[in-house]
């Protein structure tokens, strides 16, 4: 786990239901997730922080990377146009929003996504 | 039932090629499919080159999706050769040809600016649905799903590279299904609902949300065993295969309708569109003498029948919106139109300028027989069914003949730097052709994006109205030792700052993110976001516009908007936060004496519901 990896440790965020992530726009990866965050892409912590954001956006990343260039300009940006894959292949459908924010000088996006079709079969994978 | 929803999405100027179901192709009178492009490694080209939307795609990449087992001898050769036949069988121009597929250096790519792509209509549509309120969101998912004839390259059943892409288009249409079958419900279509809900439940057939719109619009028809079936239908399948109970929304929604509860509380309402409108905000406004003066000056020549365009130009939270705020709200009797350019409309031509336009001729009968092509600009004008597809420079003249006929209007465009080229077009074309025609325009831009190569540069305003952050003397007012050292007289932080009574620093850290961005809609929509915090949720309205001291329809009608924004959402008869974390969040950041009094206020409403107004303004300003 990275130095980032504790990062949603004792905020409201780790105990939240919904999932909740933070990353590393530079490097494209996960740095933090809480346990919903892990759950619904039926993914550990540790795989899930040491899977590229391309292998759960794969077909996405023009629209990815104009998503994050709206956060880092706006501060906040949202959409329901991109799919989550999640480890066992299941396409999501997402409302994702992130915002940006300052952790120790680094920049880094908070993303809040909402699984649009409540598919129980996800969080089951990850035993949730 | 998407024949029910306005005109078909891809325009047929240009190729349109639709990439759900089997390849198409449709251009210059003929309609091409997979067997009619040369071969299938010709065809397999073209995808590839379109599943990467526009982007280039070097030789190497296309070599080994075409070939992931064994290279030919000469990739290159065989790859001109393949596009070389592609171009021929796509179109008799060859020029155009070699227009739509690029050759670049060791790559190639098509020109997505000279196609129509059905996947770009779809995501355009479902994008612009979240913002919509939902009798047009209904529209624009309909008009997606439309577009929706298959799956993703279907003719490429087993190529790797179209995997991705086709389980992303799946889940896409899967979210498009259950928005429209949310929507319907809203709007009371249950048969629709219904139908939409089936067809998601068969595309996932684990979408708990898929299953409960089908029991609620069910039990709406009165078909309340039917309702009930399908959830005991939908437990089994959960227990069965998963291991499962349903979730608690689900199984309180199965009590509500063992019950017989009304259902009306159960089902969502529909959003409406929020009005633009000047709204009082917590703190004064301050200054801004000489700045107010020269717009009303401006717009003083217009209406004496001149046409005046002014610039206002400013940093972010220097108070440009407020300024035109006080200015539409200044000017009884006036035709006026106030709109916001949104960075996420900017591909959507002339939105803003509608927008503006629908505001200032409300109520007006317009003659659309004498300016038929205005119905670009205004697609709601019913051209019947002799409507067409019109040039440009039709539009331009039919917005000169709209200003002459209508003026003297005022139009006041904030953060014109994220408008679409048309409507700055469009403002450049009226500042030449309709000069002596009685209008002002007044637009706002951030001066940093507005930079010399920004078509805003080229606009010639006759006036520019800089604004600088506020003097102490313009603060004095308040009355507030140190507010000007503080804030650096930066109008956003000065209100954010009196509304909250504490906290100069700068937001740090997750929380403070969260909550910054909620500032940043602006000082009413704060104040009601963190005022719902304090509920228990979902909350009503009632009570909230108690606690703020406001009427509800007020209330309510912010709340809509603010569910238009995704950070509330409605609930049946109720609201929201989209995401609890915001709420969490934002009342962290109340303090806990302010929270104590709030929570007091909550439980006294609840003792004696029409003893709030009195006392509240004190506490949540």
């Amino acid at each position: 786990m990275s130095s980032d990896g504790n990062l949603l440790t004792g905020t409201v965020f780790e105990r939240s239901d919904e999932p909740a992530y933070v990353m590393d726009p530079d490097e494209s990866r996960i740095v933090a997730a809480n346990d919903a965050g892990c759950a619904l892409f039926g993914y550990t912590r540790d795989e899930l922080l040491a899977t590229p954001i391309s292998a759960i956006h794969p077909a996405e990343s023009a629209e990815l990377e104009a998503l994050l260039g709206r956060v880092q300009r706006d501060g906040r940006a949202s959409t329901i146009a991109l799919t989550c894959r999640t480890k066992h292949g299941v396409f999501l459908p997402t409302e994702i929003t992130l915002h940006v924010l300052e952790l120790d000088g680094r920049t880094r996006v908070l993303g809040l996504v909402q699984d649009r079709s409540e598919h129980r079969h996800a969080r089951l994978q990850a035993g949730a | 039932m998407a024949g029910d929803f306005g005109t078909p999405v891809l325009s047929e100027a240009r190729p349109v090629i639709r990439l759900f179901g089997p390849l198409q192709i449709e251009a210059d009178g003929r309609t091409l499919g997979p067997r009619d492009l040369g071969g299938t490694r010709p065809k397999q080209v073209l995808e590839l080159l379109l599943v990467e939307r526009g982007r280039r795609v070097p030789v190497d990449r296309l070599a080994e999706r075409l070939w992931p087992d064994e290279r030919p001898a000469s990739v290159a050769g065989s790859l001109q050769t393949f596009v070389s036949v592609l171009r021929r069988h796509l179109t008799d121009d060859r020029e155009r040809a070699r227009a739509l597929v690029v050759t670049e250096p060791e790559a190639y790519r098509v020109d997505t600016g000279l196609i129509e792509l059905d996947l770009d209509g779809f995501d355009e549509l479902l994008e612009r649905s979240a913002r919509e309120p939902t009798r047009v969101a209904r529209a624009s998912l309909e008009q997606a799903l439309a577009l929706v004839r298959g799956d993703v390259l279907e003719d490429e059943p087993y190529a790797t590279w179209a995997l991705d892409l086709r389980g992303s288009y799946q889940g896409r249409v899967l979210g498009v299904r259950l928005e429209a079958a949310e929507a319907a419900l809203a709007e009371r279509d249950l048969a629709a609902a219904l139908a939409h809900s089936d067809a998601a439940a068969s595309l996932d057939r684990f979408s708990e949300r898929a299953h409960r719109i089908a029991m609620l619009a069910l039990y709406a028809q009165g078909r309340q065993h039917e309702a009930l079936a399908r959830y005991r239908g939908f437990r089994a399948l959960l227990g069965e295969e998963l291991g499962l109970e349903p979730t608690v929304g689900t199984r309180s929604l199965e009590s509500s309708i063992l019950r017989q509860e009304d259902v009306e509380d159960l089902l969502p309402r529909p959003i409406v569109r929020a009005t633009v409108r000047a709204v009082e905000s917590p703190v004064q406004f301050l200054g801004r003498t000489a700045e107010l003066d020269a717009l009303r000056g401006a717009v003083g020549l217009a209406l004496d029948g001149r046409q005046t365009l002014t610039l206002v130009e400013a940093e972010s939270g220097l108070g440009k919106t407020r300024l035109l705020d006080e200015m539409a709200s200044s000017l009884d009797g006036a035709r006026v139109g106030l709109a916001s350019c949104s960075e996420l409309e900017r591909h959507l031509p002339y939105v803003p300028l509608a927008t503006a336009l629908r505001q200032a001729l409300a109520g007006m009968e317009l003659d659309v027989a004498r300016m038929p092509a205005l119905a670009e600009v205004l697609p709601e004008l019913d051209l019947g069914p002799d409507r067409r597809t019109f040039e440009e420079v039709e539009v331009l003249e039919a917005l000169v003949t709209l200003v002459a006929e209508t003026g003297p209007l005022v139009l006041l465009l904030d953060d014109l730097q994220w408008a679409d080229t048309r409507t700055v077009a469009a403002l450049g074309y009226l500042r030449r052709r309709a000069a002596a025609h009685p209008a002002a325009l007044v637009i706002t831009a951030r001066p940093l994006e507005a930079a010399s190569d920004h078509p805003l540069a080229r606009l010639e305003p006759d006036t520019v109205v800089r604004l600088e952050p506020l003097t102490e003397d313009d603060l004095a007012p308040l009355g507030v030792d140190g507010l000007h050292a503080a804030s650096g007289g930066n109008p956003r932080f000065v209100t954010e700052m009196i509304r909250c009574g504490r906290r100069a620093e700068p937001p740090k850290g997750l929380v403070e993110a969260l909550v910054a961005q909620c500032r940043a809609e602006g000082a009413w929509g704060c104040r009601v976001l963190t005022a719902a915090s304090v509920l228990d949720q979902p909350f009503e309205p009632e009570p909230l516009a108690a606690l703020l001291d406001v009427d509800a329809a007020d209330l309510i009608e912010e709340l809509e908007r603010l569910c238009e924004r995704r950070i509330l959402r409605i609930d049946g008869l109720r609201f929201r936060f989209r995401y609890d974390l915001v709420r969490r969040a934002l009342r962290t950041s109340v303090s806990p004496a302010r929270r104590r009094l709030l929570r007091a206020r909550i439980d006294r409403l609840v003792v004696d519901p029409h003893g709030g107004r009195e006392a509240m303004g004190s506490q949540t300003g």
